[in-house]
C-alpha cells in the first residue's frame, strides 16, 4: 500500500499548478526571511487571507514552501546581520556573525544554505522510512516526558556563545526569569505583569530577538565606523560559497548527526525548530574536538543548528497530519490552513490518506531545494552587504528593526521593548554576556514550566520515574558532565599510551 | 563611482520596500469615516480601573462617552454601502475564529453591498481588543469585534482575571454563531460505562485548558455533583490538540470541554474518546440528543441550582460585538445583517465547514439578555465556583 501511496504521490506532484505554488511560495518564503525581523509568520499571516479562495492543492504547497524558504533564507541574515530571519535561526548568529567579521561571509553562507537546504531534503527521506513508527513513538511520550526534552535543551546553556560558562548561566537565568512573565495558565495567575495587559502574554519573543541581536550590532558598527567585514579580509566571492558547501561534506557525521536530532525533536509535537538548533549546536560543540573555537567563528557552529532547523519540518509536518499538533507557530497557522481545506489531520493520514501526506513531504523536497538553489545563486551578491559602508547599512539596518519590531502585531509597545532590549543588549555584548543563551532561556523557560506544571498535575511529584524521562534524565547528565566524562577516560587512555611508551 | 551608485540604489529600493510593507501591514487601525466624529473627552473622568477588579460584575470606572454627533442623516444601509467597514478578531491567524471572523467579512458585501476588512489584534487571550474596543475603538458602527463570550468576555470577568478594563453591559451584541455547552468524555481506555462504576474508580484525571473558566467549572460541578472518588483537574493544556493527544497517550482519562469540539474529535477517527458522557448544562443539546444532562443523572438541591445556573451563562461561543455608543439605527443595521447572513445557504455551509457540529445562531437581542443573565449571577454563587475548582486543581 505504501508503494501505490508514493505512486499516487508522484502523481500529484507532477501537477503544473502544484509546482507553480510550489515555487511562488518559495520565493516569497526567501524574500521575507531575507528582510531581518519580518520572517515566515509575518508572511503567513499575510499569505493566509489569499489562500483561504484558492484550491486547496494550490494553497497548500504555497503555504508550505513558504515556511521552507523562510527558513533557509532565514540564516542569511543571522550571518551578514547579526539578526536573525526566523526566530530558528537564533544558533547560526553565534558562530555565523564572527565568521563574517572575520570577512568569511561568503563560506558561512555556503555552508548554512548546503547544509538547510540536504537537511530539510534528508529529513524528508527519514520521514518516508519511520512513518509506521511516527505515530507509536509520539504516542508513548507523557508531558513528564517532554520536561526532559526541553531540559536537554537548557543543559547547553552554558555553552552558547564566547564568553565564560558562569556568565552563559547568568545570561540563561535572566531568560529564564524573563519567561516567567505574563499568565500562567495551569496557576491561572498573572505574574509580574503590573497589571498591564501588554505583559498578560509575556515578553513577546520578536522584539527581544531584534533588539538584543539587531540594535548593538548596529550601535557598535556606527560607533566604530566602517564596514562589518573586518579590513584587509581576503575575499574569493564564488569561490568562497563553494568552500563553505564543501565544508559541510567536511564535517559530514556532524551534519547527518544534526540533521537526525532536528528531525527527531521535529517528531515531538510542540516542542520544535526553537529547541532543536540549541541541541544541535550544543551537541556540536560538545563533540568537537576544539570546543573552544565555537563562538568564534568556526563553520561547525553554523552547520549544525541549520540542518537541524529545516530537518524540524520533516517531523514535525508528519505529528501535525497524524495528531494535529502543531510543532511551531508556522505549523499552527498552516494546520488552521489545512483545516479549512478540510484535510483533517488524524490517524488516517498515515493510512488511508498516505498519498497526501507523501505529496506533503514531497513539496517540503522541492521547496527545500529550490530555497537553497536561489538562495546560492544571490549568496555571493548579498555577502557583499558586510562592506557597505556604516553609514549607509546602519539607518537602513535600524530603520528596518522597527518596522519588522511594528508591523508584526501593530503595537507600538513592541518597539519600545526593542529599545529596551537593543540597551540591555549591548550591554551583554560589552560584558561579555551571552546573548543566545538569554534567548535560549527565554524560548525554552515557557515550555518547560508548561510541561513541568501539566506533568505535576497529572502524574504528581514522582511523574519522572518514567523509563523515557530516565533515559532522557541519564542523558542530560552525561550531557552536562560530558566535558569531565571524556576527560576521565581522556587519561586513562593516556595513561595506558604513556604505560606503552615507557615500556616501548 | 559605480559601487557608490548602486549602493545608493540598493538603498532606495530597501526604502520602498520598506515603505510598502508598512503601507500594506500597518495601515491606521480605524477605518476612515465620513464625517470624523471628535470624540468628546470624558468630562469628568475618574481614574480607569487598573487594579484587579472583584469578582462582581462591577462596570470599570471610565464609561465610554456617549454617542457621537451622527453625521449626515442618511440611512444605514447607505452609509454601510458607502464606508468600509472593519471586524477585529481577538485570535491570531489562521484559528477557527480567524477563519469564521473572515468568513463573515467575505459575505458582507453580498449581503450590504459595501465592504468589509478582517483584522486580527491578538492578546492576553482576547481581552487586548475587548478593551480596545471598548476604550479607544470609534462608536461610529465601522468597527465591530468578534471574541470567544466564555473566554474572552463574560469568563474574564465573572473570574476576576486582572486587566479587565471593559465593561459588558455596555457592549452592543451583533449576534452569537453558535450556542453550545461542556461536555465530559471519558477515555475509550478506561472499560466504564455506567455513572456507578465511575464513582468507584479512584483518581480520575479531568484535563481542562484554562483554569477559570467554563470548562473548568464543569469539571469541578461535575465531580462535586457526581461524588467522583479523589478525581481532580488537570489544567494547563496549550490547546484542544495537546489535551486530546494526552488522553489518547494516558495520561489524563477524561476531558471537560466544548461538546461539539469533543464531537469533531470523534468525528476525526481518533478513538480517544467514549461518546459524550454527560452534557453540564440544564437541558440537552440539539446537536447530542442522546448525551444526558447532570441533572438527569443525580438530584440537583435548590441550593445547588445557581451553580449550573452560573455554567450555562458562562457558555462560549463567537459573539459580534460593537463599541458603546454606535447609533441605534446601525446597530439595528448590523443585527439584520447578521441574522440575513445566516439566511445566507452558502454562509451557513462555509460556517459547518469550521464548525462542523452546528447548533444556530444566536440574534444580538438574544445574545445581550445572556449576558444580562451572566451579571446577574450572585457573587456567592462564584466565589463557590471558584472554590470548588481551586478544591479539585490542587
Amino acid at each position: 500500500m505504501a508503494v501505490e501511496a508514493f505512486l499516487q504521490a508522484l502523481q500529484n506532484f507532477r501537477d503544473l499548478d502544484l509546482l507553480l505554488f510550489m515555487f511562488v511560495g518559495s520565493i516569497i518564503g526567501i524574500v521575507f526571511g531575507l528582510i531581518p525581523a519580518i520572517g515566515s509568520l509575518t508572511a503567513m499571516a499575510l499569505i493566509i487571507p489569499f489562500t483561504f479562495m484558492m484550491p486547496p492543492m494550490n494553497a497548500i504547497p504555497l503555504l508550505l514552501a513558504l515556511t521552507s524558504g523562510a527558513i533557509t533564507a532565514g540564516s542569511i541574515t543571522s550571518i551578514l546581520l547579526n539578526i536573525p530571519g526566523t526566530g530558528v535561526n537564533v544558533a547560526t548568529l553565534i558562530d555565523g556573525f564572527p565568521m563574517n567579521q572575520k570577512g568569511q561571509a561568503g563560506r558561512a553562507l555556503g555552508a548554512a544554505l548546503v547544509s538547510s537546504g540536504m537537511g530539510g531534503v534528508f529529513s524528508v527521506f527519514l520521514a518516508f522510512a519511520i512513518i509506521p513508527l511516527v505515530l507509536p513513538m509520539v504516542m508513548a511520550l507523557r508531558s513528564a516526558d517532554m520536561v526532559f526534552v526541553i531540559l536537554l535543551g537548557i543543559t547547553f546553556i552554558g555553552v552558547l556563545g564566547t564568553g565564560s560558562t558562569l556568565k552563559g548561566l547568568i545570561s540563561g537565568g535572566i531568560g529564564l526569569l524573563i519567561s516567567f512573565i505574563g499568565y500562567q495558565a495551569s496557576t491561572g495567575a498573572s505574574r509580574f505583569t503590573f497589571g498591564a495587559n501588554y505583559l498578560y502574554d509575556g515578553i513577546p519573543l520578536l522584539p527581544v530577538i531584534l533588539g538584543i541581536f539587531g540594535l548593538p550590532e548596529m550601535i557598535t558598527l556606527a560607533a566604530k565606523g566602517g564596514a562589518i567585514a573586518k579590513a584587509g579580509a581576503n575575499v574569493k566571492g564564488v569561490r568562497d560559497i563553494f568552500e563553505g558547501g564543501k565544508d559541510v561534506f567536511r564535517h559530514f557525521f556532524l551534519w547527518m548527526r544534526s540533521t537526525i536530532l532536528g528531525y527527531i525533536i521535529g517528531i515531538v509535537p510542540g516542542v520544535g525548530a526553537s529547541v532543536a538548533q540549541f541541541v544541535a549546536y550544543g551537541q556540536a560543540r560538545q563533540t568537537s574536538r576544539h570546543p573552544q573555537k565555537f563562538g568564534t567563528g568556526t563553520v561547525e557552529g553554523v552547520i549544525a543548528p541549520e540542518s537541524a532547523n529545516n530537518a524540524v519540518q520533516g517531523g514535525a509536518l508528519l505529528t501535525m497530519l497524524a495528531l494535529g499538533i502543531p510543532g511551531s507557530p508556522d505549523t499552527a497557522i498552516l494546520l488552521g490552513a489545512l483545516l479549512l481545506m478540510n484535510v483533517i489531520p488524524g490517524p488516517q493520514m498515515m493510512t488511508a490518506q498516505l498519498d497526501l501526506s507523501l505529496t506533503l513531504l514531497l513539496i517540503v523536497i522541492g521547496a527545500n531545494i529550490i530555497a537553497a538553489s536561489v538562495c546560492l545563486i544571490l549568496a555571493p551578491n548579498l555577502a557583499k552587504v558586510a562592506y557597505i559602508p556604516g553609514r549607509i547599512l546602519v539607518p537602513l539596518v535600524i530603520a528596518i528593526i522597527f518596522i519588522g519590531a511594528y508591523v508584526h502585531r501593530e503595537s507600538l509597545n513592541d518597539v519600545v521593548v526593542t529599545i529596551a532590549f537593543g540597551i540591555v543588549g549591548l550591554a551583554m555584548r560589552n560584558f561579555g554576556f551571552s546573548r543566545p543563551s538569554l534567548l535560549l532561556g527565554l524560548i525554552l523557560g515557557t515550555l518547560f514550566e508548561h510541561y513541568l506544571f501539566l506533568a505535576l498535575a497529572a502524574s504528581g511529584p514522582l511523574f519522572f520515574v518514567r523509563p523515557i524521562s530516565l533515559v532522557l534524565i541519564v542523558i542530560s547528565i552525561a550531557a552536562i558532565f560530558q566535558g569531565q566524562i571524556r576527560g576521565l577516560f581522556g587519561n586513562r587512555f593516556r595513561r595506558q599510551a604513556k604505560t606503552y611508551e615507557t615500556k616501548g | 563611482m559605480r559601487t557608490r551608485i548602486r549602493t545608493i540604489l540598493i538603498a532606495c529600493l530597501g526604502l520602498v520596500v520598506t515603505g510598502v510593507l508598512l503601507a500594506g501591514c500597518a495601515a491606521p487601525a480605524p477605518t476612515p469615516t465620513p464625517a470624523p466624529a471628535p470624540k468628546p473627552a470624558p468630562t469628568t473622568a475618574p481614574a480607569p480601573a487598573t487594579t484587579p477588579k472583584p469578582p462582581a460584575p462591577a462596570p470599570p470606572a471610565t464609561p465610554k462617552p456617549t454617542p457621537p454627533p451622527a453625521p449626515a442623516p442618511v440611512s444605514a444601509a447607505e452609509f454601510y454601502r458607502n464606508n468600509p467597514a472593519t471586524i477585529y478578531v481577538g485570535y491570531g491567524a489562521g484559528g477557527g475564529a480567524d477563519y469564521a471572523t473572515r468568513t463573515f467579512a467575505s459575505f458582507w458585501k453580498e449581503v450590504t453591498g459595501g465592504t468589509m476588512v478582517a483584522k486580527n489584534m491578538e492578546g492576553a487571550s482576547g481581552m487586548a481588543l475587548a478593551n480596545w474596543m471598548y476604550k479607544t475603538a470609534k462608536p461610529d458602527g465601522l468597527t465591530i469585534g468578534l471574541l470567544y463570550s466564555g473566554a474572552s468576555l463574560t469568563g474574564p470577568v465573572l473570574f476576576a482575571k486582572s486587566g479587565v478594563e471593559f465593561d459588558l453591559q455596555k457592549f452592543i451584541y451583533i449576534g452569537s454563531f453558535y450556542q453550545d455547552m461542556p461536555g465530559l468524555a471519558i477515555s475509550t481506555k478506561l472499560p466504564y460505562t455506567s455513572l456507578d462504576e465511575l464513582r468507584k474508580v479512584k483518581g480520575l484525571k479531568i484535563g481542562t485548558v484554562a483554569l477559570r473558566d467554563i470548562n473548568a467549572l464543569a469539571a469541578a460541578l461535575a465531580i462535586e455533583f457526581l461524588g467522583l472518588q479523589d478525581a481532580r483537574i488537570v489544567a494547563g493544556y496549550s490547546g484542544t490538540p495537546e489535551m486530546f493527544l494526552a488522553v489518547g497517550r494516558g495520561e489524563i482519562d477524561a476531558v471537560s470541554y466544548t461538546a461539539a469540539t469533543i464531537l469533531r474529535e470523534r468525528g476525526a477517527g481518533t478513538g480517544y474518546f467514549k461518546p459524550i458522557w454527560v452534557v453540564m448544562a440544564e437541558q440537552r443539546s440539539p446537536a447530542f440528543p442522546d448525551a444526558p444532562t447532570l441533572g438527569e443523572l443525580v438530584k440537583i438541591s435548590p441550593s445547588d441550582a445557581p451553580l449550573l445556573e452560573l455554567l450555562s451563562a458562562m457558555a462560549s461561543y463567537p459573539v459580534i460585538f460593537a463599541p458603546p455608543g454606535v447609533p441605534q439605527d446601525r446597530v439595528e443595521f448590523l443585527r439584520a445583517t447578521f441574522d440575513k447572513m445566516f439566511s445566507n445557504e452558502t454562509f451557513v455551509q462555509q460556517m459547518k465547514k469550521n464548525f462542523p457540529v452546528w447548533t444556530k445562531p444566536v440574534s444580538g437581542v438574544n445574545e445581550t439578555k445572556n449576558i444580562e443573565r451572566v451579571l446577574k449571577v450572585s457573587k456567592v454563587d462564584i466565589d463557590r465556583g471558584n472554590a470548588l475548582i481551586d478544591k479539585y486543581s490542587r
